[in-house]
């Protein structure tokens, strides 16, 4: 009989041990989207993001290791219609890469899309330039109908580079590097 | 089973593809591991495929192994051995690949080890941070140039020219000048560079303000390193709007290449050392799946092994049960070139010789019945008794003949010793018993064995020989014949012969005499007187009266002599008998008779002459016994006997006489013997030798009570024929 409950205890442990290596996984997020709202200047509606940067131990570990990380954020312009099947206007990706150089004792942000590169002496710097993303241009007035309803959908992913896929296959439950937030949305225009 | 073979045959297939897909990638991985690119690109599909592989086996092997414990649990034929050659093999391949699997990933951890020593850790980051104090030099050789070119700009009229003349003296890539809220007051920049204006951030300024000057070491993506310079202009600012020189230096080409080779290298070691225990599991997941799938293969080898071996040992084991069962209509499938092989070829070869043997015996066997049937047809046919005892005196064969002869059913003593047979006591004893006696003294002779019954004797002429069979073992033969009646009739022979003589020797005579007598009587019966003349008469009456007895003495014999010559027809028996036992009542004055007829006997075929004489020869015989009877009864009886050989009718004439003593029981149908004082002795001899001539027989016995029976059985056709 006692062996039976500390059996159950045992097993009780084991799954709340379980699920709470779930939940840090869950909730300990290396990328949040937190807010984003569109502004229309000289006929280009363009959008200011939030993004919460919170890396642990490990990607900064593996950061200063070497490893390159990719942030890309998707953003998603939908005509969204009631009652109707959404109309999806437009699509646009925008990525950086950021990485320490060992020698320069610098983390560098590379806009892979304009190829402008930055270089920031603390990963806190770094992240909180990287998180301040201002009058980013996301569609033609020109494509707009102010009648109707519009939205932005954002979602972004952290991916790190020069891991074989295998690798993290492999390693999916342990130090897995590559995340991927929730979408977020607002409308393009009040 | 078709269906189960094809099974079979695409199982082995798909095994056989996935095993070659697998070993393939393997090498794949082994080759491309030389290049991380590729080797990366490739490792997932080629794990995914060995995993595959994996898990199909794996699921094979179980089910394999669950059938074959199955085929163990229920004693099927030759589970046992596969199970323990399977687990002989599987265990001797197992533990080979788990010490190769421990050591091996021993060595490998030891290796990756190596890899991430200390020393090259050390090594790497005392590169870096040389080739970070040589850049140093040039920083601060960068900042001294930047602080003295914000120290000659005079005034902001002209300031690109001024700026353009100093950054050509001071080979610098860049220069501006710009303000706190970061716009540009006045640049040059080198053109062939291409680059664009790079302006430094607010922290950067207030650092700037801080400390007099910021310098950075910045890495751009084509791989060279900048100096970035941010120093104050003090003698440009105005209206305490402060402005700002940024200088951009490129670092020496050559310190810059190696600088960032000594990156490259620190980062991908870097890389590698942030990578260790994935690396490590992997590797080692790797090899365990290798391990793993070679320990499948060689675990689903040796049941497939120790089944494809076993499998036409079981077919020899049945092969051999069928061959016990006598079923030699077998023939095992040929089992490859090997020791088996040639196993179940000599079986095969030993059935076909068997099933070619039992066919030679069964003909042998067929032609040994045929000879034994004909030689059973032979016996059968034979009059003569056979006997045939084994050395030990054991009866194997009786004919039919010597039971008939022996009057015994010898069916329950085949097989049974003659000594036990002794110890019984009727005619098959006492002739076991004679012959065995003489069986034991000679071994060939022939003789004379008479056998007594209650009413009579039986005379058998028996040979006896000593055989040898082809396994040597003595045959004892014994053949006999009853002669008692072949005797009889050659003492009936001998007698009829004596009274054919008799009679013409004595009938002959018999006539003058009688004539002489008359004569002598008729001469002198006048001339004597009348004493003589009554002795005269009385003595030539008695030789009249001798001489008409012995005439009918020799007609008697002339009757038993005589040759039969009967003239058979249809008569009623039973009429037959009413009508002579009417005459002698009428001619004996006599009312003895009594007549119980069966009125189912209608008519039999017979001489009416020859029967009459039976019947007057047995009346006169009664009639004489029962003489000095005070109340002569004489039952006179018919009877309708149906046996297997034909319809008979029995005729009886019995009497409360005096009945027969024990040799005249014995004798009473011999020729010339008689209890009577008067009488030829031919009576019953002559009733018998007629009763042959019907095909009949008679019998003699005494009734239980009083007097004497007399019994005449004879066909009431013609032809039919008895055996007794």
């Amino acid at each position: 009989m006692k062996n039976s409950i500390n059996k159950i205890k045992g097993y009780m442990v084991v799954v709340f041990a379980v699920l709470l290596f779930a939940t840090s996984i869950v909730y300990a997020q290396p990328i949040k989207l937190v807010k984003g709202e569109s502004i229309l200047i000289d006929g280009v509606y363009y959008s200011d993001i939030n993004i919460e940067f919170s890396f642990s131990r490990a990607y900064l570990q593996a950061l200063n290791s070497g490893l390159v990380f990719n942030i890309d954020l998707d953003f998603l312009i939908v005509n969204v219609k009631p009652w109707r099947v959404d109309k999806e206007i437009g699509q646009l990706s925008q990525t950086y890469t950021i990485k320490y150089n060992a020698f320069t004792q610098r983390y560098t942000v590379l806009n892979t899309n304009t190829g402008r590169e930055i270089s920031y002496p603390t990963i806190e710097t770094t992240l909180r330039n990287l998180g301040t993303i201002n009058k980013f241009p996301v569609v033609d007035d020109s494509l707009i109908n102010i009648d109707e309803n519009y939205q932005v959908f954002l979602s972004a992913n952290i991916k790190a580079q020069g891991i074989p896929q295998w690798i993290k296959t492999l390693t999916f439950w342990r130090d897995n590097l590559d995340f991927q937030t929730e979408q977020i949305q607002w409308p393009l225009f009040k | 089973m078709a269906t189960f073979q094809i099974k079979q045959k695409i199982t082995k297939r798909i095994i056989f593809f996935l095993l070659a897909l697998s070993a393939f990638s393997l090498f794949a991985l082994m080759f491309a591991s030389d290049d991380p690119e590729e080797f990366n690109r490739l490792q997932t599909p080629i794990l995914l495929v060995n995993t595959v592989s994996f898990f199909v086996l794996f699921v094979l092997v179980t089910l394999s192994g669950k059938q074959l414990v199955n085929d163990y649990k229920k004693s099927k034929l030759g589970a046992k051995l596969r199970l323990k050659m399977t687990l002989v093999f599987g265990t001797l391949s197992i533990i080979p690949v788990a010490v190769v699997f421990f050591f091996a990933t021993n060595f490998m951890n030891k290796g990756i080890d190596v890899w991430f020593d200390a020393e090259v850790e050390t090594g790497l980051t005392n590169a870096l941070m040389l080739g970070r104090s040589a850049l140093d030099e040039q920083i601060q050789e960068g900042l001294f140039k930047s602080t003295n070119m914000s120290l000659q700009l005079t005034g902001i009229e002209e300031l690109d020219q001024q700026l353009h003349k100093l950054r050509e003296d001071s080979f610098a890539l860049e220069l501006l000048v710009l303000n706190r809220e970061l716009q540009i007051i006045g640049q040059s920049t080198q053109t062939l560079s291409g680059l664009s204006p790079r302006l430094p951030t607010r922290t950067e300024i207030i650092q700037a303000d801080s400390k007099q000057s910021w310098t950075s070491l910045d890495a751009s993506t084509e791989g060279a390193y900048l100096i970035r310079v941010l120093v104050p202009v003090l003698g440009l600012s105005s209206n305490e709007i402060p402005l700002y020189l940024q200088s951009i230096f490129g670092v020496d080409p050559a310190l810059s290449m190696m600088a960032e080779s000594v990156e490259q290298t620190y980062a991908k070691y870097g890389r590698l050392t942030f990578l260790r225990i994935p690396l490590q599991y992997s590797y080692i997941f790797t090899l365990a799946l290798v391990v793993l799938l070679a320990l499948l293969i060689a675990v689903y080898g040796s049941i497939e092994f120790s089944k494809n071996l076993v499998e036409p040992i079981e077919s020899l084991e049945e092969g051999t049960r069928s061959v016990a069962e006598g079923d030699l209509n077998i023939h095992i499938p040929r089992a490859g070139k090997d020791e088996i092989g040639i196993l179940v070829n000599s079986f095969n070869e030993m059935v076909k010789k068997l099933a070619s043997a039992q066919t030679e015996a069964s003909e042998s066997r067929k032609i040994i019945e045929h000879e034994r049937t004909t030689l059973q047809a032979i016996l059968s046919g034979l009059s003569a008794g056979v006997i045939v005892l084994d050395e030990k005196q054991n009866i194997t064969l009786i004919n039919p003949a010597a039971s008939m002869i022996l009057n015994v059913d010898t069916e329950p003593y085949i097989g049974c010793n003659v000594k036990k047979i002794i110890k019984t006591n009727d005619l098959f004893s006492q002739f076991v018993s004679k012959a065995i006696s003489k069986i034991e003294h000679k071994k060939s002779w022939r003789e004379k064995i008479t056998l007594n019954l209650a009413d009579s004797t039986r005379e058998i002429m028996c040979s006896y020989r000593e055989l040898s069979s082809p396994t040597n073992n003595a045959i004892l033969l014994l053949v006999f014949e009853d002669i008692s009646d072949f005797l009889k009739a050659q003492q009936e022979a001998a007698w009829s012969d004596v009274a054919r003589h008799m009679a013409h020797e004595i009938k002959n005579p018999l006539t003058p005499i009688q004539l002489s007598a008359e004569r002598l009587r008729k001469r002198y019966a006048s001339m004597l007187k009348a004493d003589d003349l009554d002795f005269l008469s009385k003595s030539t009456n008695t030789i009249i009266n001798q001489v008409e007895l012995m005439r009918d003495m020799v007609n008697a014999f002339g009757e038993f002599a005589k040759d039969p010559d009967l003239q058979f027809e249809n008569l009623d028996l039973n009429q037959l008998l009413n009508e002579a036992v009417s005459l002698f009542e009428e001619e004996k004055n006599t009312e003895y008779f009594s007549l119980v007829l069966d009125n189912k006997v209608k008519s039999i075929e017979g001489d009416v002459k020859r029967i009459l004489q039976m019947l007057n020869n047995l009346l006169t015989n009664a009639i004489d016994a029962v003489t000095a009877v005070k109340k002569p009864i004489i039952t006179i009886s018919t009877k309708l006997l149906t046996k297997q050989d034909g319809a008979f009718v029995e005729l009886s004439v019995m009497d409360n006489g005096h009945g027969f003593n024990e040799k005249a029981l014995r004798s009473a149908f011999e020729p010339y013997f008689t209890q009577k004082t008067k009488g030829t002795g031919l009576g019953l001899a002559i009733v018998k030798k007629l009763v042959s001539e019907h095909n009949g027989w008679v019998r003699a016995q005494n009734n239980p009570d009083q007097g004497a029976c007399l019994t005449i059985t004879i066909p009431i056709k013609r032809k039919q024929t008895t055996n007794s």
